[in-house]
């Protein structure tokens, strides 16, 4: 899968059977779950609104805020690392899972990981390498990529899950696996010994806190706090943008997350971590590690994207948007998928190698809208359709077509005969339908989008001509 | 130059963004005991866990046995650290295990750092046997409430925070560890515990089986 081949994988989604019927209860289900579970806050633009100050106050401060975090996170006897991009942050996490001698790993689901790449680089150390998260867990075992940034095997279906531990989990089975609850309690206790049997647990962090050094990460399955439990090593890998100020910032966040992401007040599962075992705890890993990762987000700062590091990667622009709903997430081609993954991808991989992403999307703004920390993504998918316009990118036969249309916007006189003549040849090759007319097709011009659907006919006259008699009627009178 | 420097040497070319002090976020909506004791009960429910009121400290055991049994469980529990007025120790009704939970998971019985109305989730902090890996391994996770441990929100819970030594780990639950993954309707016992119950020990709230009816 590539950015690259955008359109042919996006048709390609849109055969597939069980996909559609996911993304379709999605597409019913979420936008009304999220918008009761923020009507139930008392003042959500408010909230809303101070999401976004203190988003962009600490971006502004990314520096500061960071040391701070790191301070606190050596006093608590942890350690923090730095990655200038993926490559770094791999050798980082390999480095340190052979200090510790480490065999078997266990992951909760973090997309920094999957940005970067992770699970491959420490499988080629030689390392085992499990997901936990249980939709992470089935499509590594299929070895596909997330379709979704919460919901990573939403392109599956029961039979697939099925099928999927029937080939991988060498058990004895007298039937085949049919029911849900079956598939869960096979799935609870395979990971459940990959839980007791691992080395070193790694986690992504959705939030780091300055103010008291907490990692802070959201789950409802539970995965994160058994992987940051039990092991003897905990790594948490995170993006340098996550940091807020203080506990305060961070209640204002998690207010938002989970009810734009899921539709509930909170995850089953907040979980606040603050450095390795301490004398007298009962439970906890002996060594902590925190790696940070840039990979291209300081590079945002001061251009017209920096608000993209608001993120709080909440999803709620994928579950709301028409282009996403309709081919899922592998049609995009890159880790980040959705509204957000075609702002953010064209930042991390270069414009050339994504140039499809800004055009997946009908600028419609429901994106915008529902975003909790309000990043402007449709201007940002413009500023990179420029871009791609500007450098010659994927742009071939449009080019002709907005140069004519140029010409024709800079010229009134031109373009006022231009569409009346338009309007008279549409309306003749319009037919009837009911009070008005409508067009059923226009030769192989368009064929694509009138198999489906129809276009109303133009009345044979433009809004000038119909206004210039207005205007001639009205001085008549 | 190492990564450290070179990163920050990039971050500080950001501009600086100042946070109008105003407009603290919106409290929730404080409307007195018994309102806050139904928001509570309202989110842990909606989180398929489930909720208990009793008036005292003596009256646990009997709300533990009675849950206990009324799910067709063992009425054998695993204590983890509980409020001192709570003896299960000596409760005739109970069997009180091993320190160990059994393979199979079994029944936790802890108290908690706090628990928050609006979201409806109980807080728990590690240095103690509170959090040990005891309870995400567990099956059935019960939750002992004080009186005066039920905070508004999310945002009382701070000043809280910064009153003592902050814990190494903070575990905000709302409910049992559930999966969407497996299709709609969310499956519950992903990994951690298939059932959560929280008994808050309110004595001045009147006990009645639903507190969604008063």
């Amino acid at each position: 899968m590539d950015s690259r081949d955008f359109p042919a994988q996006a048709a390609a989604a849109l055969e597939q059977p069980t996909l559609q019927r996911s993304l379709a209860a999605m597409r019913t289900a979420m936008p009304g779950l999220r918008a009761t579970a923020l009507a139930g806050l008392p003042d959500y633009p408010a909230l809303r609104a101070r999401a976004r100050d203190m988003r962009d106050a600490s971006i502004g401060s990314l520096g500061e805020l960071l040391r701070a975090y790191e301070a606190r996170v050596i006093a608590a006897g942890g350690t923090v690392h730095w990655a200038r991009n993926a490559e770094e942050a791999c050798r980082i996490v390999g480095e340190l899972c052979d200090a510790a001698g480490a065999r078997r790993v266990i992951k909760s689901k973090s997309m920094v990981t999957e940005e970067i790449g992770l699970n491959d680089s420490l499988q080629r150390r030689g390392l085992q390498v499990t997901e936990t998260d249980l939709g992470e867990y089935i499509i590594q075992l299929r070895g596909e990529r997330p379709s979704h940034i919460l919901a990573p095997a939403l392109h599956l279906g029961l039979a697939d899950v099925a099928a999927t531990f029937e080939q991988h989990h060498r058990r004895p089975r007298a039937e085949p696996l049919r029911e849900a609850e079956d598939m869960l309690a096979e799935a609870r206790a395979e990971l459940r010994a990959a839980f007791l049997g691992a080395d070193v647990g790694i986690t992504g962090a959705n939030f780091l806190v300055a103010e008291t050094g907490a990692a802070v990460i959201v789950t409802n399955e539970g995965n994160a706090d058994l992987s940051m439990t039990l092991p003897a090593t905990h790594i948490v890998v995170t993006g340098i943008e996550k940091v807020v100020p203080t506990l305060e910032d961070l209640g204002v966040l998690l207010r938002l997350l989970a009810r734009s992401a899921i539709g509930e007040p909170l995850s089953a599962y907040t979980t606040l971590v603050h450095g390795p075992r301490r004398p007298g705890d009962a439970a906890g890993p002996r060594a902590f590690h925190v790696v940070l990762v840039d990979n291209g987000r300081s590079s945002l700062l001061g251009t017209t994207q920096q608000p993209l590091l608001r993120c709080i990667r909440c999803s709620a622009c994928l579950n709301h948007c028409p282009v996403y709903t309709s081919v899922g997430g592998h049609a995009y081609g890159s880790v980040y998928s959705g509204p957000i993954g075609a702002a953010l991808t064209p930042a991390l991989t270069g414009i050339a190698a994504a140039a499809h992403l800004p055009n997946a999307s009908t600028l419609c703004g429901r994106c915008e809208d529902v975003c909790p920390v309000a990043i402007p993504i449709p201007d940002i998918l413009r500023h990179w359709r420029s871009q791609a316009l500007a450098a010659r990118i994927g742009t071939g036969p449009e080019r002709p077509g907005l140069r004519a249309w140029r010409y024709l916007a800079a010229h009134p006189w031109l373009y006022g005969r231009v569409l009346a003549l338009a309007a008279r040849v549409l309306r003749l090759l319009s037919v009837p339908a009911g009070a008005r007319r409508r067009l059923r097709g226009l030769g192989s011009l368009g064929r694509g989008w009138f198999a489906w659907r129809d276009l109303p006919a133009p009345d044979g006259e433009t809004f000038q001509e119909r206004w210039r008699r207005r205007r001639l009627r009205q001085r008549g009178a | 130059m190492s990564a450290r420097d070179a990163i920050l040497a990039q971050l500080s070319r950001a501009t600086p963004a100042t946070l109008r002090p105003a407009a603290v976020a919106p409290a929730p909506v404080n409307g007195g005991s018994a309102v806050k004791i139904r928001r509570f009960a309202a989110g842990l429910q909606a989180a398929s866990a489930t909720f208990a009121v009793v008036s005292g400290p003596a009256a646990v055991p009997g709300a533990i046995a009675a849950y206990l049994a009324a799910n067709s469980l063992p009425l054998r529990i695993c204590p983890g650290e509980v409020p001192a007025a709570v003896d299960l120790r000596n409760a005739a009704q109970l069997e009180y295990g091993a320190d160990r939970l059994p393979d199979d998971g079994g029944t936790l019985v802890t108290g908690c750092l706090a628990a928050l109305a609006e979201e409806g989730v109980v807080v728990l902090a590690s240095g103690t046997r509170q959090v040990a890996a005891d309870a995400f391994l567990a099956a059935t996770h019960i939750v002992i409430v004080e009186s005066g441990q039920l905070l508004d929100g999310m945002d009382d819970l701070w000043p809280v925070l910064r009153q003592g030594p902050l814990p190494r780990s903070l575990h905000l639950i709302r409910g049992p560890s559930r999966t969407a993954d497996l299709g709609v309707p969310s499956r519950l016992g992903a990994h951690g515990p298939l059932r959560v119950h929280v008994i808050l020990v309110e004595p001045a709230y009147v006990e009645c089986a639903d507190p969604g009816d008063t």
